[in-house]
Order: C-alpha cells, then sequence, then structure tokens
C-alpha cells in the first residue's frame, strides 16, 4: 500500500492583497520515497507550492497534510516544529551557517531537536557526511568547500534528522551541469536507501529528466 | 538549555567573523565604560578624601558648641562660650570612652607691616587635639607648639602674607568683653594639610594664647569628639543628649552637608554626561546589530525553515549584542581598573587652582578611589546597554516572515 507523505487538495494562493495569484486550486499528492518535480517557467508557482508544503506559508484556501498533519490546523509554533521535526529543505543557494563548520551544519538540525544525546547526534552526522561523500572535511567550513561540496553539506543537513520529506528550491540552478547531477544522482540514491520522498521545484531539464515524476506547473496551475 | 549554548556559540562566532566591525564597537563601548570608571573614581576619590579632611582638621565627628552659636554670625563666637572647658571635655572623654578636646575659635586678623588678611584664630590643646584632630602634626616647616611661645600658621596664608619661620606678625581680634586685643608673636611652624582652610585662612595658638587674646579663662566654644568609627556618630550625640548634654552638637555630616551636596550635584551632572554618552554608545550598537540582521537575512531564513522558534532566532542576536557589552564591560574594568590604581599612586594635582576657590576641602592633590561597586556597575551598566540596544535587531530578526527572508533576502 502507498504511504501519502504530502496531500495537497485544491490549494489556492495569492500575494499582494489578492492582487497577484500565484495559485489556483492545486491539488497534488507525494507518496513514500517519490522522487517528484514541480516544473514550470518562473513565476508559475513551484516555489510558492514547496513553500507551502514545507509549512513556510498558509494558503488562501484548501487543504495541506503533511506527514499526517493538516497544517490548518497548526499555529506558527506547531508549523515550526513540524518543519523542525520532519522536513528537510535545500535550498538554491545553499544557506550554509557560514561560521560552523561542514559538522556543525550538519549536526545543527539534531541541536534543536530533544532527547538526542551528543554521542548520537555525532554518530549520525558522521554517518550521512561519510553517505555524501564527505567524510574528512567536517572541520571545514563553508567558505573552504565548493559549490558541490556546499550542496552536499546541504543535503546532509536536510536528511540528518530522518525526514519523511525533502523538499528541495532549484538545487542544482548554482552548480556546474556534472556537479548539479551529481547532487541529484546523491538525492535519488538516499531517497532509495533512506526512502525518504523529495520534491523540488525546478526548471534544470536535466535535473527533470532523471526524476520519476514532472509535475508541470503554469500560472499557478497544475497541467493535466 | 543546548538552544541557549548554541544562540552563545554562534554569536561569538560571528563577532569573531566580522572582527573589524567588532573591534570597532567593543573599542568604543570599552572607552566609554572606563570614562565612567575612571570619572567615578575620581568623585569617589574627592568625596572620600573630602570627607578624610573634614573630620581630620576641621570637624571631628562630633562637635558641641554653645547654645545658639551656630545660628550666630561667626563675628559673635565669642558671645557664646562654656565655661571649665577642660573639665567639661575630661568628662565625656571618661564617660563615653572617646577622644576629645577644647578649642576657641576667634575671627581676627593677621597684620604684616601693611598686609593684613581675615584669619581664623584657633586656640588649640596642645596635646589632647593631636587625639581628635590631625592638623598639629602636619608641620612642613618650622616645629610645633613647645617652649617656644608662637603661632601656627597655614602654608598658603603664609604664602600670600609673606611669612616664614621665625617671622613675626600681629594678630588682631575683638575680646570677648568687646575691646580689641592684639598680639605680636612669632610665626614657629607652617602648616600643610591640603586642607584649603586650614592652609589657607587659619592661625593657630594654644589655647592658653587664645584665652589670653579673648580675655577668657578656662573657655572655650567648641568641644571636639572623636568616636571609634564614624558612622557611630548620630549614636553618640543621642548619647551625648540623653546624659543631659547641654550644648549643640553638630555631626561631621552636617557640618559637611554643602561638601557632600555638591559631590552629590557632581554626581548627578555626570551621571546625565554619562547617559547621553550610553545613548550614543547604543545607536552605535544597535546600528551593528541591525547590520548583522540584514546581512545574515537569508541565513535566519534558513534557520527558521529548520525549525528555529522565533525566539531562538532573536537570541542568536541578544547574545551577539550581550557578548559586545561583556566583552567591553571586562576589559573596561582591566583597563579602567589599572588606570584608577595608577591616578590612586601618583594622585592628581590640583595645586594649580591654590588661589580659585574650588569649594573642595583639599587643595594640593586627590587620588581616585577604586571600588568594587564602581567597576561592577560598569559591567552591568554595559550589558543593559547592548541588550538594550539590541532590541530593535532582535524584534526585526524574530519578527521577519520565512518566505520573504529567504527568497527576497528581506525580513
Amino acid at each position: 500500500m502507498n504511504i501519502s507523505v504530502v496531500d495537497v487538495n485544491d490549494v489556492s494562493k495569492t500575494y499582494n492583497h489578492g492582487r497577484v495569484q500565484a495559485l489556483r486550486n492545486v491539488s497534488l499528492n507525494v507518496e513514500q520515497a517519490a522522487f517528484i518535480a514541480l516544473a514550470g517557467p518562473s513565476g508559475s508557482g513551484k516555489t510558492t507550492l514547496l513553500n507551502l508544503i514545507g509549512a513556510l506559508d498558509i494558503p488562501d484556501e484548501g487543504s495541506i497534510r503533511v506527514a499526517g498533519q493538516s497544517l490548518s490546523e497548526l499555529n506558527d509554533k506547531q508549523r515550526t516544529a513540524l518543519r523542525r521535526e520532519r522536513i528537510g529543505f535545500v535550498f538554491q543557494q545553499f544557506n550554509l551557517v557560514p561560521v560552523l563548520t561542514a559538522a556543525e551544519n550538519v549536526a545543527l538540525p539534531l541541536e534543536i531537536l530533544p532527547h538526542i544525546s551528543a554521542t548520537e547526534r555525532r554518530q549520525r552526522y558522521m554517518e550521512i557526511l561519510k553517505r555524501v561523500g564527505l567524510e574528512g572535511m567536517e572541520h571545514r567550513l563553508p567558505t573552504q568547500l565548493s559549490g558541490g561540496q556546499q550542496q552536499r553539506i546541504a543535503v546532509a543537513r536536510a536528511l540528518v534528522k530522518n525526514p519523511p520529506l525533502v523538499l528541495a528550491d532549484e538545487p542544482t540552478a548554482n552548480l556546474d551541469g556534472t556537479t548539479g547531477m551529481a547532487i541529484v544522482d546523491l538525492m535519488n540514491q538516499m531517497r532509495e536507501e533512506l526512502g525518504v520522498s523529495f520534491v523540488f521545484a525546478s526548471h534544470d531539464p536535466r535535473l527533470l529528466e532523471r526524476v520519476d515524476t514532472v509535475i508541470e506547473m503554469v500560472d499557478g496551475c497544475v497541467q493535466p | 538549555m543546548r538552544t541557549t549554548l548554541i544562540a552563545m556559540r554562534l554569536a561569538i562566532r560571528n563577532l569573531r567573523r566580522h572582527k573589524r566591525r567588532t573591534t570597532l564597537t567593543v573599542t568604543g563601548l570599552t572607552l566609554g565604560l572606563i570614562v565612567m570608571i575612571v570619572a567615578y573614581a575620581m568623585l569617589d576619590g574627592l568625596t572620600d578624601q573630602g570627607l578624610d579632611s573634614f573630620v581630620l582638621y576641621e570637624t571631628a565627628h562630633l562637635r558641641g558648641y554653645p547654645p545658639g552659636y551656630l545660628d550666630d554670625d561667626i563675628y559673635r563666637s565669642l558671645d557664646r562660650l562654656f565655661d571649665n572647658a577642660d573639665s567639661l571635655s575630661q568628662s565625656i572623654a571618661d564617660e563615653l570612652g572617646v577622644q576629645t578636646t577644647v578649642r576657641l575659635n576667634i575671627p581676627g586678623q593677621l597684620i604684616v607691616g601693611r598686609e593684613e588678611a581675615f584669619v581664623e584664630i584657633v586656640g588649640v590643646d596642645p596635646i589632647r587635639d593631636r587625639d581628635v584632630f590631625a592638623t598639629l602634626d602636619k608641620i612642613s616647616d618650622g616645629e610645633g607648639f613647645g617652649a617656644v611661645e608662637g603661632m601656627l600658621i597655614g602654608r598658603k596664608l603664609a604664602k600670600d602674607m609673606g611669612l616664614a619661620v621665625g617671622d613675626r606678625a600681629t594678630i588682631f581680634a575683638r575680646s570677648a568683653p568687646g575691646a580689641y586685643n592684639s598680639r605680636r608673636l612669632p610665626v614657629i611652624g607652617i602648616l600643610s594639610t591640603g586642607n584649603p582652610k586650614v592652609d589657607g585662612m587659619s592661625v593657630y595658638l594654644t589655647l592658653t594664647d587664645a584665652q589670653q587674646l579673648a580675655l577668657v579663662e578656662n573657655a572655650a566654644n567648641e568641644l571636639a569628639v572623636l568616636s571609634g568609627r564614624r558612622k557611630d556618630t548620630d549614636r553618640l550625640r543621642e548619647t551625648l543628649l540623653e546624659n543631659g548634654s547641654d550644648l549643640e552638637w553638630q555631626t561631621w555630616e552636617e557640618a559637611a552637608g554643602g561638601f557632600l551636596f555638591m559631590m552629590q550635584f557632581r554626581r548627578i551632572t555626570f551621571g546625565v554626561i554619562v547617559l547621553i554618552l550610553a545613548m550614543i554608545a547604543a545607536v552605535a550598537v544597535s546600528n551593528t546589530m541591525i547590520m548583522a540582521v540584514h546581512e545574515r537575512t537569508r541565513e535566519i531564513g534558513a534557520l527558521r525553515a529548520m525549525g528555529f522558534e522565533r525566539s531562538m532566532i532573536g537570541h542568536l542576536f541578544l547574545f551577539e549584542g550581550i557578548s559586545i557589552g561583556l566583552i567591553s564591560g571586562f576589559a573596561a574594568i582591566i583597563i579602567g581598573g589599572l588606570v584608577v590604581l595608577w591616578l590612586n599612586n601618583v594622585g592628581i594635582s590640583i595645586a594649580a587652582y591654590d588661589d580659585i576657590q574650588t569649594g573642595l576641602p583639599i587643595s594640593t592633590a586627590f587620588y581616585p578611589s577604586l571600588h568594587l561597586a564602581n567597576l561592577v556597575s560598569a559591567l552591568i551598566f554595559g550589558l543593559a546597554l547592548t541588550a538594550l540596544a539590541s532590541l530593535a535587531a532582535v524584534n526585526r530578526a524574530q519578527r521577519g516572515e520565512v518566505v520573504r527572508a529567504l527568497r527576497e533576502g528581506q525580513l
């Protein structure tokens, strides 16, 4: 039986007091271990949908369930807790904390989770660093790493808390072609090994070739 | 607790990352706090030394006068006297276990050739006065009362009148019966106490010589008391009044009221200056912190997306601000403390103001006092200032929306 990780139902979103319609009646289902991309031109609503699924924003209409929890029933604190425990994020600009080493960046999501001992924390971040191929680089600062290595750190940071869902907004946009595809392959490998669902927002054709499902978006609507 | 540690770690590392900015902010704040420490040490030094000067040379701890004496014009000080001064002084000393002495204060003039100066002629008991006052121990030239009859005069008065040890001068005053009387005596010693009143306008005679000048016998108009501790003075006065003393008693604190008021006024004035400096420093710290928030907007967005609470984000910047205060506070304590210790060792000369009425009971030099309370206050002040100055940045950092922070790099 397929388990639904994300269930988006008839969601709409406007900005600028209703003047900009970002999403119109979007429905979407993401199953466990899915590898899905939201595609479309700039302004099509990919990132808005990703933000809504990631509990970073609130829809004007419709409902979203993530990992069994209805986002509309959660307040700001509870949405934060959901992100902390159940969702990993990968950003276009990596957004690593520049004053922390690679290992500290990866360990950061674990540090704000309760009931994880220092030993377990170390075990988990070392394991994930090994998985993303950055063993031996744990003491380097982000500025001492290449773009590809930084994005690997970002992927490791998203995965270290074993979330059921990782959302990646244009993860290859700041990387050259080879490095970008290596990152996508890495995430695909993680999906297979850990059973994590990945949802991308991207218009990178090479990434779109590698995902299981591509959902086309135009003017805030999902194309059939 | 763990999130607090994360916030502290990030705060320290971010301060180290922006070394130049941190150094500038910390330097500015440290200098401000050093000024605060040194200035309050100077005020404390002046106050402490001023009060010591009052007690040692003018007021003792408690002084008794004939009733109405303190309300009278100073030129009528011989109108109110108490008899049997020696026995009264001795009985109080025996009764209360304190040091006592009597003095006869006479307003008069010192005349040398055509020069004349209004002075206070003070008749003192050469032996007992030393138990209460330090004046007779401060002879810088010549000698004290002994075999040779004569007068002791203050350093500045001697300079102004062109007098040296061995020179003769005339003292002239109205006697108790009303007739004017004068005596021509040699200067046997020069007093250098650092107290402007003693050094600049006082002539000391033995009590016997002063009584002869005032044409009184065994009478005085001041009974000075020195108790074990300065703070026991009020209780001592109560005991004296309970025991039936009919003298009018004035404590050192009352006598130094004008000086204490002046020092309090200076403290308040300086407090206002400190507040103005603090506001400037607060603007600088606030600016630094707001810049930090602006520069790290995407980082804030990423942390919020990762699950950092708004309050955790606020703590990051609050700790960063407080760390600036903490570093500045400790630096100011060390540097300011050393500056005060050095000044305490070498002193700050005010001899150049010898001819100016400063209102201070000190005329040569003063020594700033290093009080632990001032150092702790500077640290707390620095912490409170930076915490308050960080609030705008904290509010901005934790108020912003994640989506906007990530997409536009704005909060």
